[in-house]
């Protein structure tokens, strides 16, 4: 692989949330991280250990207590559509076809119709939805509206893709299917790729590099690169090992989580 | 009815069949039930009126109610207009109409700036929900004193009384927004003006059309309620309270059941339609039409 730019720099990241009965919740303690261009980077760890509210401030939802976080060498600060992001829930508009709401970030830009047009049936194929370009969201499988949700997140050319635990809610065989399909994408498209879950399957079938979050308030216990060749094999030698390994350090995390009483 | 049908079911086996003949009647029940409960009632009533248990002056049986519809309805003999009921009735849609066009219109607006800013909530609502118990037509008579008796205090009382459902629900309709819509929106590059338009408007819709059916009903009680006291001449409210004081009870049934009859209408016209092409296509509600 030739010399990649760091994309995302977090330097001594921290988050404090006022719950709004006085207390303080210290989320996440410290993150560094870096992020080369065209990683595919998944952030593992306990339910509620701040991985998403990390993501969220590198969206520019939320904003870090302290610390430093640079996209491209620049304060993150509002978001905007060098970064595109995609939520468990879907989030998609109902009101739109399947079509429009792939375009809803292309006629934002101010793109023709002409053009939009053209950049949708692309990313219909890229994401696997031709035939269903004319429905409503509400009549999709839940499999199917994550492909909306993507394809939506990708049109309008991002640098960084952000996801929250964008499988969460599918059935195993549809996550199968998903994660073999989102290693294609992010193949086809060379793109930055934050990927928040709480499955190590998911992030060993995925990532380049796993950040292991800790308990809250989290930091990053461990960053783990993955050499294994893709198409990955969930059965193979040493899939089976990392997953191993992986999920004996996440269960003292969730172990830690759930000895605070607060899990989920 | 059915928006959102999936693509899988089987077709034309004996299950699916049986499953259609079933949906037939589901649909037909809708419409057959109603209709047997009201002919019912008037069977009931006519059979009341008939044997003498009251005087049938006071409370005339539904068919001589539905004659003097059909003759009022007709051409006018004696000093009688033509298509006298009729008049009364396009009247008062007339300023039903206006009225309510009117005030779904400001307080739309008004709802929904309620529903972006929180200051402008903390300072209207307590006001809307000062007035929202008061009944409308209690207003008219102050309507009366400030534009005198007329169309202008018809319409006035429509405004008010259509108010408050549209203002309530178009704010929370705004408020209970998805927030991760809207950041779904920002990250896309929208400027404020347009997550307004692109998602919060048409996110907002299912309330706005709730908030505007219950708003037709107040308003249909509001314009009835106040022709009977500011109305000169004419509208179904008027018809009423005049046919009132001749003792004209067949005329003021008549008059009262059209009342009841063009509100089902209007609501069922008007509002069946556009739920339909708005927020039962985008699976907002169910689809269910009871």
């Amino acid at each position: 692989m030739p010399e990649a730019q760091t994309k995302l720099r977090a330097r001594g990241i921290k988050k404090t949330f006022n719950t709004g009965n006085g207390h303080l919740v210290h989320a996440i303690d410290d993150v560094t991280l870096d992020v080369k261009e065209g990683e595919f980077i998944a952030l593992l760890g306990p339910s509620g250990c701040g991985k998403s509210t990390f993501l969220f401030m590198v969206a520019g939802f939320e904003h870090p207590t302290s610390g430093q976080l640079l996209l491209d060498g620049e304060e993150v600060d509002v978001p905007s559509p060098n970064r595109g992001i995609v939520f468990q829930e879907y989030v998609l508009f109902p009101w739109r076809t399947v079509r429009k709401n792939i375009a809803f970030g292309l006629e934002i830009k101010g793109m023709n119709a002409r053009e939009r047009d053209e950049r949708c049936d692309e990313l219909i194929n890229l994401v696997g939805l031709k035939g269903f370009e004319d429905a409503y969201p509400h009549t999709l499988s839940g499999g199917m509206k994550q492909r909306v949700s993507i394809a939506r997140a990708l049109a309008y050319e991002p640098d960084v893709l952000l996801m929250d635990e964008p499988f969460g809610a599918l059935d195993a065989q549809t996550r199968r299917r998903m994660i073999a399909d989102l290693v294609k994408v992010h193949q086809a498209t060379k793109k930055t790729f934050l990927f928040v879950t709480h499955s190590v399957e998911e992030a060993i079938g995925l990532a380049d590099r796993i950040c292991l979050f800790s308990a809250r308030p989290s930091r990053i216990k461990e960053i783990i690169p993955v050499d294994i060749p893709r198409p990955r094999v969930s059965t193979s030698k040493e899939f089976v090992a990392l997953n191993e390994a992986l999920l004996a350090s996440l269960d003292v995390e969730v172990e830690k989580m759930m000895g605070m009483g607060e899990h989920g | 009815m059915d928006g959102g049908q999936k693509q899988s079911e089987p077709k034309g086996s004996q299950p699916a069949m049986i499953k259609a003949e079933f949906k037939l009647w589901e649909k037909a029940r809708t419409y057959v039930i109603p209709v047997l409960s009201l002919a019912t009632f008037a069977l009931i009533w006519e059979i009341v009126s008939r044997s003498g248990i009251v005087d049938d002056r006071l409370l005339p049986p539904p068919s001589r109610i539905f004659e003097t519809f059909v003759r009022l309805a007709g051409p006018g003999e004696g000093g009688r207009p033509d298509y006298l009921i009729i008049k009364h009735t396009l009247s008062t849609l007339g300023l039903l109409i206006g009225g309510f066009l009117i005030s779904a219109v400001i307080c739309t607006i008004i709802g929904v700036l309620m529903g972006i800013n929180q200051r402008v909530y903390e300072w209207l609502n307590p006001i809307v929900a000062f007035f929202m118990p008061i009944p409308s037509f209690t207003l008219v008579f102050v309507f009366i004193l400030w534009v005198g008796l007329g169309a202008e205090t018809v319409i006035l009382t429509i405004i008010v009384g259509a108010s408050f459902p549209i203002l309530y629900s178009a704010a929370a309709g705004v408020r209970s927004s998805d927030h991760k819509m809207i950041w779904a929106a920002q990250i896309a590059g929208c400027s404020r003006s347009q997550i307004f338009f692109k998602v919060l408007l048409p996110g907002a819709m299912g309330y706005i059309i709730n908030g505007q059916k219950l708003a037709l009903g107040r308003a249909w009680r509001a314009v009835i309620g106040a022709e009977m006291f500011a109305s000169t001449n004419y509208g179904l409210g008027f018809m009423i309270h005049d046919a009132s004081s001749f003792l004209d009870t067949e005329g003021m049934f008549a008059a009262i059941i059209t009342v009841g009859l063009t509100g089902l209408i209007l609501e069922r016209l008007v509002f069946r339609y556009l739920e339909k092409s708005t927020i039962e296509r985008w699976g907002m509600v169910s689809s269910k039409s009871f």
